[in-house]
């Protein structure tokens, strides 16, 4: 593994796609699965994150610089000076601003987040798209999901009306 | 569209908490049907005969919180001949043969009998909550099962509820040396309350918030009461006026002074002369004030104290 940068440990993260990103160890382990790759000893060279290409990961590896917690030189914003409750209304706000990207871009870092199982960015965009689609028509639902309708039209009228009589 | 695996849209659905909401959701596909049925925690039935409880179970098979409705609002009129139905029997059967782990019951306007609540305090070792909001058919006996055996409980509320009255004993029923009591509203209950049982449970239950009494509490043990409760939030008094127990009002006037938390206040059934001291008391905290059962409080004892209430949100006249 590389180190540089006052005995920093760095991390190689490769995409399908061939770029290489060089993060810091304690960045990469935001992701559970690449701590967990990284505690087992399996990520003695690159790492190659299947599915995600370069222009999602670098979105991700920037969620998780901004993220990871600052301890000691290592963070760009020092924690010891700057009080919690207003590190944590900055995050709030860099996240609101991060998470305005097209809905395809969402959906990437939705999936992105799952399968490397990053809980702060898999929370962010999940509660952006359910605000998204709250109040919307199902067929503005679906058609916001790309969802394919596959209820017979009888099914989906058993459902609805067990839902209108039952369970509002 | 990027494919969503199972775990994804279950987090996804974690994050929608409206029924309506999460009936649209039912409705996207099938997969989204199941995911939301095993994820629903909390479901809300709007009338009892509008479902078989046995389907409610089979769609949302992880509830732990389960809202029925039963009468129709007119049964609150009398205008629902007696027999008409709404027992809550084979909803807590079929939720004691398919949801053991049930935290939450809410039933409103049901028939709940004490066999039913006996039934309920045996199938149900982490219930939180109960309440009965103008339900019928059962007793204090009832009331005493479930005090004795839901030892976790936090709320019990029998909001406008008619209960039948067989002795004093139920309020003592609840778990030594600690309740985990945080709600408590026996305001219906027609009946003696035994002064010592109930200092004694309210003393044990250190995290009491909300405790609403019935009219067979005086002011005296009110005063006792509020000095051991120094977290209530809310407080239904309960209060009548008995000229015999004008002596133990300046007590209480000086306890409710000790209630910093209390915001909320309820339950006068007389005397605008007693209240209005107490509402002096507290007005800077105020925000619910319910006087809806104090027929006898006319504006002018209002005027006096009402604008020192400024934090006032809800007034209930």
């Amino acid at each position: 593994m590389a180190t540089r940068e006052a005995g920093k440990k760095m991390i190689m993260l490769k995409s399908p796609d061939g770029m290489e990103f060089e993060v810091e160890e304690a960045v990469a382990m935001e992701s559970q699965t690449i701590r967990k790759m990284i505690e087992d000893d399996c990520a003695d060279t690159a790492i190659l994150i299947p599915n995600i290409n370069s222009k999602i990961l670098s979105r991700v590896i920037e969620y998780c610089n901004k993220h990871v917690p600052t301890t000691g030189a290592t963070g760009a914003a020092a924690s010891d000076t700057v009080a919690p409750a207003a590190l944590a209304e900055d995050l709030k706000i860099w996240d609101a601003e991060f998470i305005k990207v097209n809905r395809a871009t969402r959906f990437n870092l939705i999936q992105a987040a799952s399968y490397l199982n990053i809980k702060g960015l898999l929370d962010l965009t999940s509660q952006t798209t359910i605000d998204t689609i709250s109040d919307n028509s199902l067929e503005e639902i679906r058609s916001f999901l790309s969802t394919k309708n596959d209820y017979l039209p009888e099914e989906e009228q058993t459902i609805r009306r067990e839902n209108q009589w039952a369970f509002q | 569209m990027p494919y969503f695996p199972d775990e994804v849209v279950e987090h996804i659905l974690g994050f929608v908490s409206s029924y309506r909401d999460r009936d649209a959701a039912s409705l996207v596909c099938h997969a989204w049907y199941r995911i939301e049925g095993l994820t629903r925690r909390s479901v809300f039935i709007s009338n009892c005969y509008a479902v078989r409880p046995e389907r409610v179970h089979a769609r949302f098979p992880c509830l732990r919180s389960l809202t029925v409705k039963g009468k129709p609002r007119f049964a609150d009129f009398n205008l629902v001949p007696a027999g008409w139905g709404a027992s809550a029997e084979p909803w807590v059967d079929a939720c004691a043969r398919a949801c053991p782990g049930l935290e939450e019951l809410r039933l409103k306007r049901m028939v709940v009998t004490d066999g039913c609540l006996n039934h309920l305090a045996h199938s149900f070792p982490n219930l939180r909550s109960l309440v009965l909001v103008s339900c019928e058919g059962f007793s204090t006996d009832g009331l005493a099962t479930i005090a004795t055996n839901c030892r976790f409980l936090k709320e019990l509320d029998l909001q406008g509820s008619q209960v039948e009255f067989r002795g004093r004993h139920w309020l003592s029923c609840f778990p030594k040396p600690s309740t985990s009591l945080e709600s408590l509203n026996f305001a219906c209950l027609d009946g003696a309350v035994s002064a010592n049982a109930l200092e004694s449970l309210v003393a044990r239950s250190p995290n009491l918030k909300s405790l609403r009494l019935n009219r067979a509490v005086p002011p005296a043990v009110l005063a006792k009461i509020l000095t051991s409760a120094p977290k209530l939030v809310d407080l239904g008094t309960g209060l009548v006026a008995q000229s015999n127990n004008a002596g133990a009002l300046p007590s209480l006037y000086s306890a409710i002074q000790q209630c910093t938390s209390l915001n909320s206040l309820s339950g006068f059934w007389d005397s605008p002369r007693w209240i209005t001291p107490i509402i002096h008391y507290i007005c800077k905290n105020l925000t619910c004030l319910n006087l809806s059962y104090a027929p006898m409080f006319r504006t002018v004892d209002l005027i006096g104290t009402i604008h020192q209430c400024q934090n006032l949100r809800h007034l209930w006249y």
